[in-house]
């Protein structure tokens, strides 16, 4: 009976990982890093964890929760409040689509993918913020924040990786 | 264990499910990207439910965004020390040199403020309080392109108001725009909605500072009239009573396409601490 219980307590546990991590990640993407004009640019870690539980454990990502932690980036990070709930809502659906054959793909393509899903994320906050704000913003700094949040890829998937492995013994 | 037949596999009732479950699931994406779209047209008319959601998002989480915005400021902080180590023999030169120069300023300063005193006496001028200060630790401020603002871990219970000046050692670097009990998130100068009334200290020519989301500033509203030098400091002005008079914002700067840019004093990328001018906005008397 016990037994029983803990082990329905644990399954539970384990399917809210990929929405705790979403949190860990946006947490950390918001405090700052003291680097000469980074904030203007930062990394969006929380992208990389919605691209990789997208395509891993896109039934421990739904739709709702995607559009909740899309919201409270944006409270959080300051920016019109709505525009990452609706990317995030976007990104998940669209992966979704496309999670079989992307799981299935080596790690360079997988990047590949990443760095397309990036492109269309900063395009859509872009012309989203551009629209909000009545004039269109700065296109470079959105294309180094690109650069940057592609680059981070390999270093945020070692993490992902590891506690997917932990977590779920795949990955 | 006996399981109803309602609910076995393959079952009416779940073969029946399965196409309002898809139905739903189809519909709930236009659900979700038209509740976006509400909170930004929401946002963007200034919803005070909005706003307080956003302070007290604020508020739980900075506690949070405290611990761990610590390891990268104790990093910074030695890397700062070894930056100042390197420059040590060379600062100590200026320093010697720009003492020298000061102690002829002081004596200069002495005196002026003491004809300042006197005169302000024989007219009967009163004279500025001058703001209390409160000082703040940077939690957050990495919003990437889309936004210039900072979070700092101080708000009502240290007295802060939405409006107040923040300044950094060199100069003003933005404005509070939300307050919780204990946190408040500030307006860079350098955000595309922030306005700020300015003038060019030499020429006392007026301007509004404008944020552009990009590196510098620009001045709008410049009189045609305006006579300016590469380096002349700009202050704020105190017009509309937000920003104290004369608190330095920056040295113009060629831009060479028409566009009058401001090289801000506040390095704003390496913000740690600031200070919170705690200062009452100056309504006019038909306001009150």
């Amino acid at each position: 009976m016990l037994s029983n219980f803990l082990s329905f307590v644990e399954n539970i546990a384990r399917d809210q990982v990929p929405m705790i991590t979403m949190i860990v990640l946006v947490l950390i993407s918001v405090p700052p890093l003291y680097l000469p004009h980074y904030g203007g640019i930062a990394i969006n870690f929380s992208l990389l964890g919605l691209f990789y539980w997208s395509v891993y454990k896109p039934q421990l990502i739904h739709l709702f929760t995607a559009f909740l932690l899309g919201l409270f980036y944006d409270f959080l990070a300051g920016v019109p409040v709505g525009m990452f709930a609706l990317i995030f809502v976007v990104s998940r659906a669209l992966l979704g689509i496309y999670s079989g054959r992307l799981g299935a793909a080596n790690f360079l393509s997988l990047w590949l993918g990443f760095f397309l899903f990036v492109v269309g994320t900063s395009f859509t906050g872009w012309l989203a913020s551009s629209l909000w704000y009545g004039v269109f913003l700065d296109p470079v700094s959105v294309l180094f924040h690109a650069i940057l949040t592609v680059a981070s890829f390999p270093f945020g998937t070692v993490l992902l990786v590891w506690i997917s492995r932990k977590v779920y013994q795949v990955g | 264990m006996r399981i109803n037949s309602k609910f076995r596999p393959g079952s009416r009732l779940i073969r029946l499910s399965s196409p309002l479950r898809a139905v739903i699931h189809k519909s709930l994406i236009f659900i979700l990207i038209s509740a976006a779209i509400s909170f930004m047209v929401l946002d963007k008319n200034k919803s005070t439910t909005i706003e307080r959601t956003s302070v007290v998002i604020a508020d739980v989480f900075s506690p949070i965004l405290d611990f761990v915005s610590r390891p990268a400021a104790s990093i910074n902080k030695f890397l700062q020390g070894l930056e100042n180590l390197s420059q040590l023999h060379k600062d100590n030169l200026r320093l010697r040199a720009e003492n020298e120069r000061l102690k002829d300023w002081k004596m200069i300063a002495r005196d002026l403020g003491a004809q300042n005193r006197v005169l302000k006496a024989l007219l009967g001028l009163t004279s500025d309080l001058p703001p209390s200060q409160v000082t703040a630790r940077v939690i957050g401020d990495a919003a990437g392109p889309f936004v210039r603002s900072l979070i700092i871990n101080v708000g009502t219970n240290r007295g802060l108001k939405k409006g107040n000046a923040v300044v950094s050692g060199e100069g003003l670097i933005g404005r509070v725009i939300s307050v919780g009990e204990r946190s408040a998130r500030v307006l860079l100068i350098t955000d595309i909605n922030s306005r700020v009334p300015v003038l060019v200290e030499s020429s006392r020519d007026r301007a509004i500072l404008t944020g552009t989301n990009v590196g510098q500033p620009k001045l709008l509203f410049l009189p045609a009239s305006a006579d300016l030098t590469e380096g002349d400091r700009v202050v704020t002005s105190g017009h509309g009573g937000v920003f104290p008079v004369g608190l330095p914002v920056g040295t113009i700067i060629n831009s060479g396409d028409g566009n009058v840019l401001i090289s801000t004093l506040a390095r704003l990328g390496r913000l740690e601490y600031v200070r919170v001018l705690v200062f009452d906005k100056i309504t006019p008397p038909d306001q009150n």
